[in-house]
């Protein structure tokens, strides 16, 4: 099986870099953590939270975008 | 050269692109100063020397104005470097660096340099990009303490510490640095008394949490929110 790239406990700021096109999930879920400055410390599941999004949810939002950039 | 001192200046975006053999030369020139917390490595107005590298620990760049009120102009961290204006003769250099804790810093002498960036021009690139970026970097300053309110600019400069500072932890991101109101107030263009007022709003808010010369982002979102005017939850 191969290992899924984008994990819940990634940081935000790793996702992007190795996503950038990611940046557009979190603009349509209203999330400004595109250029953050406090992106490298957030992760993904606590981005999701903070703006009361299901991290679950959201991490398969992540997922099938990123299979659609790739 | 120490490999701790190499692998400081083999990160550094000051010496990147440089070869192995080109970044042991250019360390081998250098002449290593250690300080202890609140030594100074030069002062405002002094004639400019040389231009260092923080291998260790962090400085504090402060100016004071002809009022005697000081104004922190930034901290320098490992692999930072600062008074670039010594590649040039006959110039001051335009503020005080002080060690925060006990740090150790490596210098070149103006001759030096310019050997170097002669020898090395991927180094003078280095240094006018760094430069370049640091310009962009005031620019915003000055834009937020012309238009700004107070509260996003505090905001702003404890994100900014954050950024090159911080340290995740189980209570937040705390910055890594002994940092007072005071501090926070000479970072951001305000008075000690707004910087008290805000803090203790944002302390109540579990945005913020400091203690005796401590700061822990509690909720980055918070503080990101203030310092973006975003919308409110």
């Amino acid at each position: 099986m191969i290992e899924p790239l984008i994990h819940l406990e990634h940081t935000v700021e790793q996702t992007l870099d190795q996503f950038p096109l990611l940046a557009a999930v979190f603009v349509r879920r209203g999330m400004a953590c595109a250029g953050c400055a406090m992106a490298c410390f957030d992760t993904l599941a606590e981005a999701a939270r903070t703006y009361g999004h299901e991290p679950d949810t959201f991490l398969a939002e992540l997922h099938a975008a990123s299979s659609n950039e790739g | 050269m120490a490999a701790d001192t190499h692998d400081v200046l083999e990160r550094s975006p000051v010496f990147q692109g440089l070869a192995a053999e080109a970044l042991a030369a250019v360390a081998a020139k250098g002449k290593l100063r250690r300080l202890q917390r609140r030594e100074l490595l030069f002062s405002q107005g002094d004639a400019a020397e040389e231009l260092a590298v923080v291998l260790e620990g962090r400085l504090k760049l402060t100016q004071v104005t002809a009022e005697g009120q000081e104004v922190i102009v930034r901290y320098v961290g490992p692999g930072e470097m600062c008074a670039a204006v010594a590649l040039f003769p006959g110039q001051d250099y335009p503020a005080t660096a002080e060690a925060v804790g006990d740090t150790s810093v490596i210098a070149w002498p103006r001759r030096t340099l310019d050997e170097l960036a002669r020898e090395h021009p991927q180094l003078a690139l280095n240094v006018l990009r760094l430069l370049t970026e640091r310009m962009g970097e005031l620019s915003d300053r000055l834009r937020e303490l012309a238009t700004e309110r107070v509260a996003r600019r505090v905001a702003r400069a404890l994100l900014r510490l954050a950024r090159t500072a911080g340290r995740r932890t189980d209570r937040g991101v705390e910055i890594d640095l002994p940092l007072t109101r005071e501090d926070i107030a000479r970072l951001s263009g305000t008075t000690l008394f707004t910087v008290s007022r805000l803090m203790a709003d944002w302390e109540e808010a579990g945005i913020v949490e400091s203690g005796r010369e401590r700061v822990v982002i509690r909720s980055p979102h918070g503080l990101v929110a203030i310092a973006e005017d975003l919308p409110a939850e």
